[in-house]
């Protein structure tokens, strides 16, 4: 038997149907949870927000209209309770970070495996740190496009923002993950290096961007809000 | 690069991109080392870990359990509790304070579960049918059939049950007698009701006059009897010493928290279990329902959901449940 659509479990549900919510839940937990996980950008932050948003999405479904589609609508919420969550608890810096590239040394592995773990933690660290330090709105566009793989349209209805400030936020925020990740060191390509700041008042590097788009909270702010409109 | 290129290259990572713009992406080495920067970037950020499992359940139960929670008319739509709260304060509800989250889990853990309930009307039950087969095996004692012993008391219900049905007020009222003649009485007409009723009931002293009951049929007039019972304390609990120890007790807000175990009004609330189903007793009631309406049934208000409760106090039994209009 085909499994039922999003519509038709809505429907149940809400007709007082619990094994229906069930299913409806845990097909969309894993891009919830991954949703909260890439904006509050920590586990403990992450559990929480997913919980509360599951609850908000149990509680809210009565009146879940349909005019957008259930996912949309579920990572809508997600990506609220995680930026409530953000607004809660100020995330602390973290303790990697690939940026810089300053270490001094690394301690000799003995053991291969253990060294790939260490390094998948510390990995998982530094994307943490990056989008840390995006500002919330910044994050929230890439992840809702990244990891929740919602369109523009989505993505605009649910930021409530033009479709042209989803595509420059989404544009401009992947690239200060570049930057901060050091993405280009894997690259093949000579010429993709961060140049050097520009002058003020000008968006044509990198750097520049990732600065003005960096969160205030763990960043030295800057003077003012950069205009995101494209 | 400028952000205008980098927000094109970026659309042509999501397929956005018109075909002009896809042919001056594909025709820049530039711009693919952009592109391709952008996917790195897209795939690691998308590479986000899974919760563990126990994680998963857990929060897939917790969100069940919210539902299990909200009252059926909340879950079809109809109705929100803040709505249902709303309305008890417009209409000039004068119940008790809202209480703290711990009291209220207090409550609920008091609660009895379901299983305990249902096996103490299953003993009720016993009780009745035991009762019932006692009493009609001493009127038939001359008869060995008991098939036609059960014949009898099937019978015997089923007038007792008409004669209920024709004066139920009456019927009631000789239900719920103290005088244990009267009670006998009843036992006799009908036996497989009236015994239960003061067992479950818990006694005849708690039951009022049933005269002063009202029957109520179904959720409707449920809710209208409570939010009745409810504008009609208005006044007579602000002039307790809590009350006015912590200022005046005219809405939900100012009432103070512990005025439900300091000041029971004990005109309108006898000693009945809350059992942890309601904030609030409002009344006694008689239920509409075949075998409920032998008996008087508690009505109460649940305080955090706004509704009003029917049940019976003896077993902590939930009858039925709704909105204050």
């Amino acid at each position: 038997m085909a499994p039922l659509s999003d519509d038709e479990l809505v429907a149940a549900a809400q007709g007082g149907d619990r094994n229906a919510l069930d299913q409806l839940l845990r097909r969309h937990y894993d891009r919830v949870y991954a949703v909260c996980r890439r904006v509050t950008g920590g586990t403990s932050d992450a559990d929480d927000a997913c919980q509360e948003a599951l609850i908000k999405i149990t509680r809210s479904l009565p009146r879940f209209d349909g005019r957008s589609a259930f996912s949309t609508w579920a990572y809508r919420i997600a990506t609220n309770a995680s930026l409530d969550e953000l607004r809660k608890r100020k995330r602390r810096p973290s303790l990697h970070s690939l940026r810089g590239g300053d270490d001094e040394g690394e301690p000799e592995q003995v053991d291969p495996m253990a060294a790939k773990r260490v390094d998948a933690v510390a990995d998982r660290l530094a994307i943490d740190a990056a989008l840390g330090d995006l500002s919330d709105d910044f994050k929230a566009a890439v992840v809702l496009r990244d990891v929740a793989d919602l369109d523009y349209d989505e993505i605009a209805d649910i930021l409530d923002i033009p479709i042209g400030t989803v595509k420059s936020r989404i544009a401009r925020g992947r690239a200060a993950l570049a930057d901060q990740l050091r993405l280009d060191d894997l690259l093949d390509a000579p010429d993709t290096a961060p140049a050097a700041p520009s002058e003020a008042g000008e968006h044509h590097d990198h750097a520049g961007s990732s600065e003005e788009i960096s969160d205030p909270g763990n960043q030295t702010p800057s003077p003012e809000r950069p205009t995101d409109q494209p | 690069m400028t952000d205008d290129l980098i927000t094109l290259a970026s659309a042509y990572l999501d397929g956005a991109v018109t075909p002009a713009e896809r042919a001056q992406v594909e025709a820049d080495p530039e711009l693919l080392t952009e592109v391709e920067r952008l996917r790195r970037v897209r795939a690691v950020v998308g590479d986000a870990e899974g919760a563990p499992i126990s994680v998963r359940e857990r929060h897939l139960a917790a969100a069940l359990d919210a539902w299990d929670r909200m009252p059926a008319a909340e879950r079809s739509g109809d109705s929100t509790p803040s709505g249902a709260l709303s309305a008890a304060a417009a209409g000039g509800a004068s119940i008790t304070a809202p209480t703290s989250l711990r009291d209220r889990r207090d409550r609920r853990s008091r609660r009895k579960p379901l299983s305990s309930r249902v096996l103490t009307i299953a003993a009720a039950a016993v009780v009745l049918v035991g009762a019932g087969v006692v009493i009609n095996g001493a009127m038939n004692s001359g008869s060995d059939d008991s098939s036609a012993d059960f014949g009898i008391e099937a019978d015997d219900d089923a007038a007792a049950t008409a004669e209920l049905e024709s004066t139920p007020l009456d019927a009631a009222a000789e239900t719920f007698d103290s005088d244990d003649e009267a009670a006998d009485e009843v036992v006799v007409a009908a036996p497989p009701v009236a015994p239960d009723a003061d067992a479950i009931s818990g006694g005849p002293e708690v039951a009022p006059a049933s005269s002063d009951l009202e029957v109520l049929s179904g959720n409707d007039e449920l809710a209208v009897f409570a939010n009745a019972k409810v504008i009609s304390r208005t006044g007579v609990l602000p002039d307790s010493d809590a009350a006015t120890e912590t200022g005046p007790a005219d809405g939900p807000d100012n009432a103070p928290a512990d005025v439900e175990d300091t000041a029971p009004d004990t005109t309108l609330a006898p000693p009945v279990d809350l059992c942890g189903l309601v904030d609030e007793f409002v009344g006694f009631a008689l239920w509409d329902t075949a075998g409920l309406f032998d008996e008087p049934i508690s009505v109460g208000i649940d305080n955090p959901t706004g509704e009003a409760v029917a049940y019976q106090d003896a077993t902590c039994t939930e009858i039925a449940r709704t909105p204050l209009p």
